[in-house]
C-alpha cells in the first residue's frame, strides 16, 4: 500500500538534492570546494532516509513535508554563496536527525 | 569365489548403488553443462547492474582539452589550499563517490554464481552423485534464480536515472534561460539574431533530454533482460534437478537448446510484456511454498541495494 506523505516527502526531498546538485555545478571552484563534502553528506543522508522511510521504520509525517517545503524555499532564495551553504546545512543535519 | 564371478559380482553391486542413489555422473555432468550456462547468464546480468549503477552516478564524459581547460583556470582563479584532495577535485570535480557498499554488493553477487557452478564441478570429479548432493545443488539454485527475479522487478520498480547527465542539460538550460530574459530588457536592433540562437539552442537542449531518456531507457531495458534471461534458465536447470531421477541423459542433454532458446527469447524488444514476466515470475516464487522459504529473506537484501543505488535525484514511484 503506498505511503502518499511519504512518497511526497521523498519526491519533494529528490527535487531538493537535485537543485542542490545544480546550485554545485554552476558554482565557482572555490565554491565547489567548500560545498562538495556537504553535497555528498546530503546525498548520503537522502539514500539513507529514504531507506528508513520504505521500510517503514520511521514514519514521515505532513510536518517533515512542512519542513522539507521550507528548506526548498530557501534554497531557490540562497542566492549568495553563504545562504546556500547554510541551506545545504540544514537540510543534511534536518535528514540526519529526523531519520536515522 | 572364481575371479569372473568375483568381478560379476561388484559390477552388480556398483549397479545397484548407482541405480539406489538414482545420480550417474554423465547425468550430473549433463546438467552440470547447463547450470554453467546458468552461471554465464548471471554473471552477464550482474555486470549489466554494475554498468546501471555506474552509468547513474556518472558524469558526462568530458574531452581531454576541455579537462585541462578547466583544471587551468580552476586553480589559477582559485585561493583555496592546493592540496592533493583540491587538486584532485580541479581535475574532475563531477566524480561520483565511492560506495564500497555497492562493491561489496556486486562482489558478493558474483562470488555466489562462481561458487554455484563450482558445486558441479565437485560432483563431475566424482564417480557416482548422491541424490543429497543434487538436492543441495538445487537448492542453492534455487536461492540464485530468485535472487535474479528479484532483481529484475527492483529495477524494473526503480527505474535508472542518469542524474548528473540530466543535472547538465538543467545547467544549459538554466543559462540560455537566464540569456535570454535578459535580452528581452535589451531593446538593441541586434538583439534579434541572438535571441534566435538561444531558441534553437533550446530546441537542441529538448533533444539532448530526450536522447537522456532514451538512453535510460535503454540502460533498464538491456539490464532486466539479461537479469530475466538468467532467472528463466536458472527456473528451468532447476526444475530439470527436482525432476532428475525421473529424467534420462537424452532428455537431460536436451535442456541446454531449450536454454538457448530461452536465452534468445528474451530480446527486451516488447519490454513491457518482459515488465509482466519478471512480476510474475517473482509472484510465482513468492507463492511457491518450494521457492518462498527462500524468496522471503532475499527480497529485504534485494531492495536495499536497489534503494540505495542512486544516492540522489531519483524520482520515486508515484
Amino acid at each position: 500500500m503506498p505511503n502518499t506523505t511519504t512518497d511526497t516527502f521523498l519526491r519533494q526531498t529528490a527535487d531538493v538534492l537535485s537543485n542542490l546538485e545544480v546550485r554545485y555545478q554552476e558554482a565557482s571552484f572555490d565554491e565547489q570546494v567548500q560545498l562538495r563534502d556537504l553535497l555528498d553528506q546530503a546525498m548520503n543522508s537522502y539514500s539513507s532516509a529514504r531507506l528508513t522511510l520504505l521500510k517503514n521504520k520511521v514514519t514521515s509525517t505532513p510536518a517533515d513535508i512542512a519542513k522539507m517545503n521550507q528548506i526548498k524555499r530557501d534554497l531557490d532564495r540562497a542566492i549568495d554563496f553563504g545562504k546556500l551553504m547554510a541551506v545545504s546545512t540544514k537540510l543534511v543535519s534536518f535528514l540526519t536527525s529526523r531519520f536515522f | 569365489m572364481s575371479l569372473h564371478h568375483q568381478q560379476t559380482f561388484l559390477k552388480i553391486i556398483l549397479i545397484t548403488t548407482l541405480a539406489l542413489s538414482g545420480c550417474s555422473p554423465e547425468k550430473a555432468r549433463s546438467l552440470q553443462a547447463s547450470a554453467l550456462q546458468f552461471r554465464n547468464e548471471s554473471l552477464t546480468a550482474i555486470t549489466a547492474i554494475d554498468t546501471l549503477r555506474k552509468r547513474e552516478l556518472e558524469a558526462p564524459p568530458r574531452t581531454e582539452s576541455d579537462i585541462r581547460q578547466t583544471f587551468i583556470s580552476n586553480i589559477l582563479n582559485s585561493s583555496i589550499d592546493l592540496n592533493s584532495r583540491n587538486i584532485d577535485l580541479a581535475i574532475d570535480p563531477y566524480r561520483a563517490p565511492d560506495s564500497t557498499e555497492w562493491d561489496d554488493f556486486v562482489q558478493d553477487l558474483k562470488l555466489q554464481y562462481e561458487q554455484f557452478a563450482d558445486i558441479f564441478d565437485n560432483l563431475d570429479r566424482k564417480p557416482a552423485v548422491s541424490r543429497d548432493e543434487m538436492k543441495k545443488a538445487a537448492e542453492h539454485a534455487r536461492k540464485l534464480t530468485i535472487q535474479m527475479a528479484l532483481i529484475a522487478k527492483a529495477l524494473s520498480d526503480n527505474p535508472p536515472i542518469l542524474t548528473q547527465y540530466r543535472t547538465r542539460t538543467i545547467v544549459k538550460l538554466r543559462k540560455v534561460r537566464r540569456d535570454y530574459q535578459t535580452l528581452q530588457l535589451n531593446s538593441d536592433n541586434n538583439v534579434t539574431q541572438r535571441k534566435a540562437d538561444l531558441e534553437n539552442q533550446t530546441g537542441e537542449l529538448l533533444n539532448e533530454w530526450r536522447s537522456i531518456q532514451q538512453e535510460e531507457r535503454v540502460l533498464l531495458e538491456t539490464t532486466v533482460t539479461q537479469c530475466m534471461r538468467a532467472a528463466t534458465m536458472g527456473k528451468q536447470v532447476i526444475e530439470a534437478a527436482d525432476h532428475y531421477d525421473d529424467l534420462d541423459i537424452a532428455q537431460l542433454n536436451g535442456l541446454i537448446p531449450t536454454l538457448f532458446t530461452t536465452a534468445s527469447s528474451f530480446t527486451g524488444k516488447d519490454y513491457k510484456t518482459l515488465q509482466l514476466k519478471a512480476t510474475r515470475i517473482v509472484n510465482d516464487l513468492q507463492t511457491d511454498p518450494l521457492w518462498s522459504n527462500v524468496a522471503l529473506p532475499l527480497i529485504d537484501r534485494i531492495n536495499t541495494a536497489a534503494d540505495r543505488r542512486t544516492p540522489s535525484s531519483r524520482p520515486t514511484n508515484p
